[in-house]
């Protein structure tokens, strides 16, 4: 369902992630998503590809359906609950491109990892 | 009467063995150091015991290999010489007294750490020891007597600081105490201001008695505490974050590892490598405080310094301790409980091992820079580990290896070592728990009066030469 | 033995060679993690490094690697180890499922090269010829014909050795219970399931003695073989499974059959109050390495017993010191771990310890020598206060 990544920001993400899958229910939901996302961020871009699962791997993908585009300090602000999600957004903390595109995936992952940092 | 006979008399047949088991366990170490069996293994269990060991010992020159709990490192209980007894000190395991005012615990060899902070969080919960990186069945003694790290360094220093006195069986024989313990029973407050003779001990990897009891500084468990991570790019801004805040005095303790080590207490597999675009270090920092107040202005001195930084490089971040959990996992949290919890990351194979030094604060960055450069070139996992010591009046740097110990792996760790080694001793650096071939190489930068000073005062103990021979390279009777 | 049945006898050293370069010593095996207990039977009787997980580890390397050559006296730091699989539970390294393994590994190595232990060759002789390793002769298809059992049925009680020569009482009880159950069971022509050999490096026979088992069950048409005995139940279960046997029946132990017998109704508990203050041993073949700890304790809070726990319980049970053939080729350290278990019982102040093991049983009875508290197996326990389901006429 979800790879374990050797990297730092990739393992991260499968940190938080995989807590989230302890939940049967959003396990079978993402399970069916098809999407690409990139984690774009200043310390190096991870790709997450949702297909049967999902892999996290280090790089970016050309033509990701989401790219999100942020700091690992304003990650680590959000966990700590220092940043909302929504404050992030608005204060163009966290960039999202592909939203007019893929509204749909581009909720989808903002709720899911929104989700995962527990905020 | 032969050595086996004569111990088997002092604690008994069962506490003596010499069978090929047990010379080929205590025949090595975790280390790449190389074996040399023990001609027998014994056991004592009381003062007396050991006293009368070394008392034959002594009349039948036999060399004596003290050993606790047999996480030894640095080749330091494998003989250096053939014929050696090995002196398993696990049984003497009593903590006989904390003293509640004047804040110390006078322990015996066997007591563990693991040991001690339970029966500490049990009977005196308002006090602490120090623990260490290491696994948490180490001895507390050895490792004090052995000038090692722990989670108490930044503010206090190496774990020898902490002694208060002892009581040791010198090589002739005879049980001394040194330390304010010298003047009586329930009396160790302090290593001063007598003569401090802690230094004939400390240091000493065995060379100078066998040390039977040890009294060592508690202090209060602070109120209130708080660790917050820092992730760093490159060895001069970290070096330099780092000392600036060690020298603001704010700081119980730091610990600054390189990232494969973080990733490796986050759970990332074998091996672990450092990838372009990731931070080169994290620190974990402690502080504490008799109020929240106190303990976030500490924090706040901590930030002030690292947004300063922030203004060259925007990528070092700091990280609540909450925060850290949740993006790295709760697996964090035992660190800062029992740092020794933690040492099971490092028990992937069946070596491990380290040059450990203390160096002057100048040349921490540019050792940090060329030791790394070093590791890379010999292809080992990249696992740094500094920590500022006693307020920052120098610095501990080094680089672990854990390792199979097939023959060629075995092979290329020595050589990396050896130049890791010599790297530091180039910059003045001075190794710490020092093998044997190491101290071999530390000598040839010694002023020769420091090597015969050291020689006169062994050979004024232990004229016969029985205690641990050959440590600190002084084999050579000359 | 059916064709299907194909014997996988791992080439000696296999384990070892798996885990050579996977422990440092770093001594966690010693003790039970965070509560700094002594967890290792062995290491606590003798002290010296060899006598611990870690110890034998590293010898099993140097002499995988010819680092040393064989000789007697290695043989005891290899035998002198229950194998109760504590250090299992408290190793944090990669080999941490494997330790037992290892150890094993090593004492066939060691048959191999110097022979087995007189003590443990000496059990093996009798159960090739008198199918248990007790020199008792051999009985068990007279207990059909006692108990006036059926030829085939849907469960065999496999009886296990010594429940059936040394422990009678356990073997009785369970049949009794089962009797008054209305359960349908046989018992089988059953010859020693193999344990103490396996445990004791002796696989040699074992394939022999599990083929001809396999042949009894299958005969008898059970769909399920419960046992009373730890042992037997991990052999059965467990090793014959790792030895390529496939056998299409279920293998359970007494105290499942035991729970869901009073839940079903088929034994109702005497529901007079008692007073009986009772702890629970957890044998380890059943715990540790069948994982097996709550069914037990859910039988026991059903009975009208009060379960004082001791404080080292479950994965952290402290061994009777039994197991892995110290009992016949170590019994003082048998004895001295089993004085330290029926220590920790009497400090519950429970006045009888319960397992569910024979050999359990056994030892720490023979340690408790005249100290004030009994020791007893679940099945007599049950047996005690249970009576079967009413007959229908009878009912209310």
């Amino acid at each position: 369902m979800l790879n374990e990544p050797k990297d730092l920001v990739g393992n991260v993400l499968y940190i938080l992630l995989a807590r989230q899958f302890e939940d049967d229910r959003l396990l079978s939901e993402v399970k069916d998503w098809r999407m690409t996302v990139v984690l774009d961020t200043d310390y190096y871009p991870v790709t997450l590809t949702f297909a049967d699962g999902i892999t996290i791997e280090r790089g970016a993908v050309p033509n990701p359906t989401i790219i999100l585009g942020t700091t690992f300090d304003t990650i680590v602000s959000i966990a700590a609950e220092e940043m909302s999600p929504v404050r992030g957004l608005i204060n163009r903390k966290l960039r999202i491109r592909g939203l007019l595109k893929h509204p749909r995936a581009a909720f989808r992952f903002y709720r899911l990892i929104v989700r995962a940092m527990g905020v | 009467m032969e050595i086996k006979q004569r111990l088997m008399k002092i604690v008994g047949p069962e506490r003596v063995a010499d069978g090929a088991a047990e010379k080929h366990v205590y025949s090595y170490d975790m280390t790449e150091n190389p074996s040399l069996p023990p001609s027998l293994v014994v056991m004592p269990q009381t003062l007396e015991e050991v006293q009368q060991i070394v008392q034959a010992a002594n009349t039948t020159k036999t060399p004596l290999i003290p050993f606790v709990t047999g996480q030894s490192v640095g080749g330091l209980t494998i003989p250096a010489v053939e014929g050696a007894v090995i002196v398993d000190l696990k049984r003497m395991n009593r903590i006989i007294e904390v003293d509640e005012e004047a804040m110390y615990v006078l322990v015996e060899p066997g007591v563990t750490f693991g040991h001690l902070k339970k029966y500490l969080d049990d009977h005196h919960p308002t006090l602490r020891y120090t623990y260490p990186l290491a696994p948490p069945y180490t001895s507390v003694l050895a490792n004090a007597l052995l000038e090692g790290l722990c989670d108490l360094s930044t503010r206090h220093g190496a774990m020898a600081d902490f002694i208060n006195g002892l009581e040791a069986v010198l090589p002739t024989g005879e049980v001394v105490r040194v330390g304010t313990g010298a003047s009586g029973e329930g009396n160790w407050f302090s290593r001063y201001p007598l003569p401090d003779l802690v230094g004939l001990f400390a240091g000493w990897q065995g060379m100078t008695g066998i040390v039977t009891k040890m009294a060592l500084q508690l202090w209060p468990k602070m109120p209130f505490n708080r660790h917050v991570g820092l992730l760093c790019f490159g060895e001069e801004p970290t070096i330099r974050m780092l000392t600036r805040i060690a020298r603001t005095q704010v700081l119980d303790d730091s610990v600054c590892v390189s990232t494969p080590l973080v990733k490796m207490v986050s759970g990332v597999a074998a091996p672990v490598e450092l990838y372009d675009g990731e931070p080169d270090y994290g620190m974990l920092l402690t502080v504490s405080g008799n109020t929240e107040t106190e303990v976030s202005e500490k924090i706040n001195v901590i930030r002030r310094i690292v947004n300063e930084e922030r203004e060259t490089d925007s990528r070092h971040v700091l990280i609540s301790w909450e925060g850290l959990m949740k993006l790295m996992g709760d697996q964090w949290g035992p660190f800062v409980d029992l740092p020794s919890e933690m040492y099971k990351v490092l028990a992937e194979h069946d070596g491990l091992t380290w040059v450990g030094t203390y160096i002057h604060p100048k040349y921490w960055k540019t050792v940090l820079e060329e030791g790394r450069a070093i590791v890379e070139k010999y292809g080992f996992e990249l696992i740094a580990n500094l920590k500022a010591m006693k307020g920052m009046h120098f610095g501990e740097f080094k680089f672990i290896f854990r390792f199979p110990k097939d023959d060629d792996t075995v092979k290329r760790v020595r050589e990396c070592n050896a130049e890791l080694l010599d790297l530091a001793l180039s910059y003045g650096a001075i190794p710490y728990k020092t093998p044997v071939w190491a101290a071999k190489k530390l000598q040839e930068r010694l002023d020769p009066n420091f090597v015969m000073l050291m020689r006169r005062v062994q050979r004024a103990l232990d004229p016969n030469g029985i205690m641990n021979p050959g440590r600190w390279g002084l084999d050579e009777r000359d | 033995m059916k064709e299907t049945d194909s014997m996988v006898n791992s080439e000696p050293g296999a384990h070892i060679e798996e885990w050579l370069h996977s422990c440092i010593r770093c001594g966690t095996c010693k003790y039970q993690f965070l509560e700094y207990e002594a967890s290792c039977p062995s290491g606590e009787h003798f002290g010296f490094e060899t006598y611990f997980a870690s110890g034998r580890i590293w010898l099993a390397r140097g002499l995988q690697t010819n680092q040393i050559q064989w000789d007697d006296s290695l043989l005891q730091s290899i035998f002198a180890c229950t194998t109760c699989g504590a250090c299992e539970v408290q190793c944090h390294a990669p080999h941490r499922g494997h330790i037992i393994d290892i150890i094993e590994d090593l004492r066939r190595i060691a048959v191999e090269n110097v022979g087995a232990l007189e003590a443990h060759e000496k059990f093996r002789n009798y159960v090739e010829e008198y199918h248990n390793p007790y020199k008792a002769e051999h009985h068990s298809r007279e207990l059909v014909q006692e108990h006036n059992l059926p030829e085939t049925a849907e469960n065999v009680l496999f009886v296990g050795c010594t429940s059936n020569y040394r422990e009678t009482q356990i073997r009785d009880a369970t049949i009794s219970v089962l009797k008054k159950a209305g359960v349908d069971f046989t018992i089988v022509d059953e010859f020693c399931c193999g344990s103490p050999l396996l445990r004791t490096g002796q696989n040699k026979s074992v394939n022999e003695l599990m083929q001809h088992n396999a042949d009894a069950i299958r005969s008898s048409g059970a769909k399920q073989v419960i046992t009373s005995c730890a042992g037997c139940f991990r052999t059965l279960s467990k090793d014959y499974s790792e030895l390529g046997l496939k056998l299409d029946v279920e293998f359970i132990h007494s105290s499942e059959m035991f729970r869901d017998l009073i839940r079903a109704g088929n034994l109702r508990v005497i529901s007079s109050a008692s007073d009986l203050n009772i702890t629970y041993h957890d044998p380890c073949h059943l715990g540790r390495h069948m994982g097996v700890y709550e069914i037990p304790r859910e039988v026991l809070s059903q009975l009208p017993v009060s379960v004082i726990e001791m404080k080292k319980n479950r994965d952290n049970a402290w061994c009777c010191g039994a197991g892995g053939g110290a009992k016949s080729a170590y019994e003082e350290m048998a004895i001295s771990t089993g004085k330290a278990r029926v220590q920790q019982a009497m400090e519950t102040g429970a006045q009888k310890i319960v397992s569910a093991c024979p050999f359990c049983t056994r030892n720490l009875r023979d340690a408790a020598g005249s100290d004030e508290i009994d020791v007893i197996d679940l099945a007599e326990l049950v047996d005690e206060l249970t009576v079967g389901r009413k007959p229908l006429s009878q009912s209310p």
